[in-house]
């Protein structure tokens, strides 16, 4: 019997506010420990919350973004759970009355693009971090308030998942939504982006669920798709030995491969919900949500198909250069600039981000401008410059500063069109490959590509590679 | 009420201690006794809500958009105010006894 | 005392014509909390120092020509579930000992700004949990009329502190009467502001929905001017409201001809005092010749209202008394090795009993298999007391009801049974479940000489008409205090 798996994401997207949900408090991640509280999030008696404004702009940019319903009326419930780094014995959080329902997210898959259904999107306040004993003689925990409070959207979806491949492409696919409506950076690695999972199997075309595990601690794309593949193993191992699945939160161990169950305090729990009495309904004005759907960017989907039509790149450019907003806005500013769009797209796609990338530079710190990068693609675009040359070019842009066509004027980096001189070049350069000049002509062809490869390193890469490569073979054929 | 409850029929032992379970109370013997009758007793008293036609209570008018916060940073107050009532504190964090997390048995999880 | 202005408005009027000066205002006061406070057990924490540099400063500015506000001088209590920053706050708790809050709440902000000097913190029932002050860890306090009897509660303390001549105005709160029924028992004015009238940043919460930090006083015009000290919309408090005008008790000075008062007259039945009956009458007579039509109205049987407000006030505690868990303030419970058991013996060891009972009974009613039937339930009674009362409002402009069903009791007579605490606030309920105000006030006093009660309720926005007509009712006079 075959089985398929059944996979639903629970996200929680920290926000990108200035202040905490519920208090002025710098949301400030990185500052030294208890220094970004008050009164408010460290739950001292009398103190109340009062919602930020942009928290609930965010939560409603990413519904419109999604095609999501936003809720003129949601309301507010307080979640009962005790915990060092919950300093009032509750999260407020939403619960009957979310403020986002429904909407759909695309992802890309092998077997072409599907839509992941969503349930809801929930605002809610986080908790601060305890610091557990490393080693097994210390006793205490550590406490520091200052993430306690910060804003965080909670996306839940529709089970539509079936394999860690689909679960991995629907998050890769919120982060990029997630960024571009500048929402949330979206940063697994700095906990900006978490993720639970619930996950059930059952026998292939059986409509009914199994029941599901879920699973906690998966804090990066790999290991979501690692814990899913091994769950999935595990419970179908289960079923295939007649035993049954059950219903249990599992914490996942990278180092193991493997899931654990959790049987420790935090998995079980009466949370006792009810509405937050110091909170008011969060009642919207319709205009102000009109004027959010107003102010969003384009979504990437759309954007990409806009490159291919406005520009004429091909497809896969566009998709690549829609990867991110800021990446794309790059490349429209160079595109706008430059004669050749596809060359645009060939500079940026593929020569400036795997620069950036071997510098560790994110595409909004790039020093190169977009008019000096498009002056480069017209230098392209005329044949003046060969790709190793461009690339030369490029890192010296990038280094220096300098405009492309200062670097190549004062390193002389011209490519050689001239007869006379190419002609010297690669009669010097067969005078010293005597054997691979005997090997051509008794029919090794091949050889001749290490030639080639030699003469543009004798030519400091300036020689103009057909014109160069016409001669080589024309002076091999000759007899000497 | 679906649980109807009356004097002669006060919580169970079991109920109260899963209630201070739930609330992290820790209760004495005596003190038990007297909150599985006194609260037995109330709730006994709530059953008059059984009578109260809730029904008929018509929707309050839709109420204006909320006041909301604006995302406008202001300081808190310093660490040295924020631990000055700590009982326990490293002079950076609050301290707790540790979380316990009970070892997994060999076997579980599998 | 002797001479002494026993009003806040003729005490400012004093100090505004130079009749009086600061310091000799104050130190009476603080002379009668050394000799009675320990009696009467009504201030826990006295600032006698700082009462004194505080009445120097304003004494300095009115020589410069100033006047800080319309409360210049008044000394006046605050109850100790009031934050006041630097000052030991309690709540009437053990778990609260020691504990000094970082911040000051907004009402007590406000009071200063007025010119008020507050000279102490109030005893209360612990969490204003009680209708006795006898719940307080930190020992009951004492009615001043009789001291074998209670000053009621919560804001017990207060009560004991204005009627015992130890302060002229006090801040209580009011979750189900906490301020109205010290007043019957002690002869004072207590307003419940409507909810969200006064901003409830750094009040300790109880029952969020229904709570109000409320003023007390000796007269309608002392509460009114204490009301508008510190009303008014807070950011720090979302549940806080834009208001109107200021209450103007002045404007009311003619006889509130046309008013109508509806007497939800099936109340006044069953276990109602003798002495509070007549009071009663006396003061329905009195408002009739004062001009106002006397209506019979018909309300909810009041033991709903009861039942209601256990259960979504405990719901409510139960969630904000959980924060008190010995990690970031309180005393800690020494010698536990896991966190849980920390918990649970900090918390064992800080609550008394009233507290433990309404902690466990308002878990219960949120937790599973029992929300529906009683948290949720009682949510829909509320609405439907909500529109119950809203439908009398149709024909009657406030409601007029005795405080409470008796004056005040001896202490000890009703702790062993935590229901008949609870009948206390049989009458007081229903404002804070609509969220109306209401104004307590005295009409007499009994044969034995104790203080009766009488209240009007509602409608929203009505703190001036309210005020206004307890104010003709009063005619600015308080009732004598006790001898002692």
């Amino acid at each position: 019997m075959t089985y398929e798996a059944v996979i639903g994401l629970e996200v929680h997207a920290q926000l990108k506010t200035a202040t905490k949900m519920f208090c002025a408090c710098p949301a400030a991640f990185e500052a030294p420990p208890n220094s970004c509280v008050c009164p408010v999030c460290l739950g001292h008696p009398g103190a109340l919350p009062v919602a930020n404004r942009r928290a609930a702009e965010l939560a409603v940019r990413l519904g419109l973004a999604v095609g999501a319903t936003v809720r003129a009326h949601s309301s507010w419930a307080r979640k009962s759970y005790f915990y060092p780094d919950l300093p009032k014995g509750y999260q407020i959080t939403q619960y009957a009355e979310p403020i986002v329902t429904g909407g759909a997210l695309e992802i890309e898959t092998t077997e072409g693009s599907r839509s992941i259904r969503l349930v809801r999107m929930h605002l809610e306040e986080d908790a601060g971090r305890s610091q557990h004993p490393e080693r097994s003689g210390e006793r205490t925990t550590r406490v520091d308030f200052n993430r306690c409070g910060t804003p965080l959207l909670e996306i839940v979806s529709v089970p539509d998942l079936r394999t860690p491949g689909e679960a991995r492409a629907y998050l890769v696919r919120l982060k990029q939504i997630l960024q571009y409506c500048a929402v949330s950076d979206a940063d697994m690695e700095k906990g900006g982006l978490r993720c639970d999972v619930n996950i059930s199997v059952r026998p292939a075309g059986e409509e009914r669920l199994g029941t599901p595990a879920e699973l906690k601690n998966l804090n990066s794309f790999r290991h979501v798709e690692r814990a899913l593949a091994a769950e999935i193993t595990r419970q179908v191992a289960r079923l295939r030995r007649g035993e049954t699945v059950s219903r249990e939160t599992r914490r996942w161990d990278p180092a193991g491969g493997r899931t654990h169950a959790m049987r420790d305090k935090e998995a079980e729990h009466d949370y006792r919900y009810f509405p937050e009495p110091d909170l008011p309904p969060l009642i919207l004005d319709p205009d102000w949500i009109a004027a959010i759907e107003r102010s969003l960017p384009e979504m990437p989907d759309r954007r990409r198909a806009r490159l291919v039509t406005q520009y004429g790149i091909r497809p896969y450019d566009a998709r690549l250069l829609t990867a991110t907003r800021e990446l794309a806005d790059y490349f429209e500013a160079v595109a706008a600039r430059a004669p050749d769009a596809q060359i645009a797209a060939n500079l940026v796609g593929s020569e400036l981000l795997g620069l950036l990338h071997e510098h560790k530079l994110e595409v909004t710190a790039c020093p190169i401008r977009p008019q000096a990068l498009a002056d480069l693609a017209g230098l392209r675009a005329k044949g003046t410059l060969s790709s190793k040359l461009i690339k030369q070019v490029l890192a010296e842009m990038l280094a220096s500063g300098e405009a492309p066509e200062a670097i190549i004027r004062s390193r002389g980096w011209v490519q050689v069109e001239d007869d006379t001189q190419l002609r010297a070049w690669v009669i010097a350069l067969l005078e010293t490959h005597p054997q691979e000049v005997a090997d051509y002509r008794k029919g090794k062809t091949a050889v001749l590509e290490f030639l080639m490869g030699q003469l543009m390193k004798r030519s400091q890469g300036r020689a103009h590679p057909e014109i160069a490569r016409a001669l080589l073979e024309e002076l091999l054929g000759a007899k000497p | 009420m679906s649980r109807e409850r009356s004097e002669d029929a006060p919580l169970s032992a079991e109920e109260i201690g899963h209630l201070c379970r739930l609330a992290r109370l820790d209760v004495t013997p005596e003190e038990r006794a007297a909150l599985r009758c006194d609260i037995g007793c109330i709730l006994a008293y709530m059953a008059c809500l059984d009578e109260v036609e809730t029904e008929i209570a018509p929707p309050d008018p839709p109420p204006p958009p909320s006041r909301l916060r604006e995302d406008e940073p202001r300081a808190g107050i310093s660490r040295e105010d924020a631990l000055r009532n700590a009982p326990a504190h490293d002079g950076k964090h609050f301290c707790v006894p540790a979380v316990v997390r009970r070892p997994l048995k060999r076997g579980e999880g599998t | 005392m002797r001479g002494a202005p026993g009003t806040v408005s003729a005490l400012t009027a004093a100090l505004r014509n130079g009749a009086l000066r600061l310091p000799e205002v104050i130190e009476p006061y603080l002379d009668r909390i050394r000799k009675r406070n320990d009696e009467l057990g009504a201030l826990l924490h006295v600032f006698d120092e700082g009462a004194r540099s505080r009445a120097r400063e304003l004494q300095r500015r009115l020589d410069a020509g100033d006047w800080p506000g319309p409360l210049t001088g008044v000394p006046v209590a605050v109850k100790d579930n009031i934050s006041l920053a630097g000052h030991p706050t309690t709540a009437g708790s053990r778990i609260l000992k020691g504990f000094r809050p970082v911040y000051t709440a907004t009402a007590v902000e406000r009071l200063e700004a007025s010119g008020a000097i507050v000279i102490g913190k109030a005893n209360l029932d612990e969490f204003a949990m009680g209708s006795s002050n006898e719940y307080s860890a930190y020992g009951a306090a004492r009615n001043p009329y009789d001291t074998g009897r209670v000053p009621g509660g919560s804001s017990g303390g207060c009560a004991a502190a204005i009627a015992g001549g130890l302060a002229l105005g006090a801040l209580g709160s009011d979750t189900g009467g906490s301020v109205r029924q010290p007043a019957a028992f002690c002869g004072l004015v207590a307003l419940k502001p409507q909810y969200g009238s006064v901003s409830r940043y750094g009040l300790i919460a109880f029952g969020s929905s229904l709570d109000q930090i409320a003023p007390m006083a000796r007269t309608a015009r002392d509460c009114a001017a204490l009301y508008n000290a510190i009303r008014g919309v807070d950011p720090h408090d979302a549940t806080s409201r834009e208001d109107g005008a200021p209450v103007d008790v002045e404007a009311w000075s003619q006889p509130p001809r046309d008013v109508r008062l509806g007497v939800p007259r099936s109340w006044l039945a069953a276990g109602l005092d003798a002495d509070v009956r007549a009071g009663f009458d006396r003061c329905c007579a009195r408002f009739a010749k004062l001009g106002a039509r006397l209506v019979d109205v018909a309300l909810p049987d009041p033991s709903w209202a009861v039942a209601t407000y256990h259960i979504l006030a405990n719901a409510e505690a139960s969630t904000n008394l959980a924060r008190y868990d010995g990690v970031r303030y309180g005393p800690r419970a020494a010698g536990v090795a896991s966190v849980d058991v920390l918990y649970a013996a900090t918390r064992g060891a800080g609550f008394g009993p009233e507290v433990k009972r309404r902690i466990l009974l308002g878990t219960y009613v949120l937790s599973a298999g029992y929300r529906a039937a009683y948290y949720a339930r009682a949510a829909r009674a509320r609405l439907a007391l909500r529109a119950a009362y809203a439908e009398v409002l149709q024909c009657v402009d406030a409601l007029l009801m005795p405080t409470t069903p008796t004056p005040a009791f001896r202490l000890g007579e009703k702790l062993g049974d935590p229901l008949a605490m609870y009948l206390c606030d049989v009458f007081t309920i229903g404002a804070n479940l609509t969220g109306w105000p209401a104004v307590a006030f005295p009409v007499g006093r009994n044969p034995a000489g104790l203080p009766l009660g009488a209240q009007l309720c509602g409608p929203l926005g009505g703190e001036d008409l309210l005020l206004g007509l307890v104010h003709r009712f009063d005619g600015g006079e308080p009732l004598p205090l006790p001898e002692g």
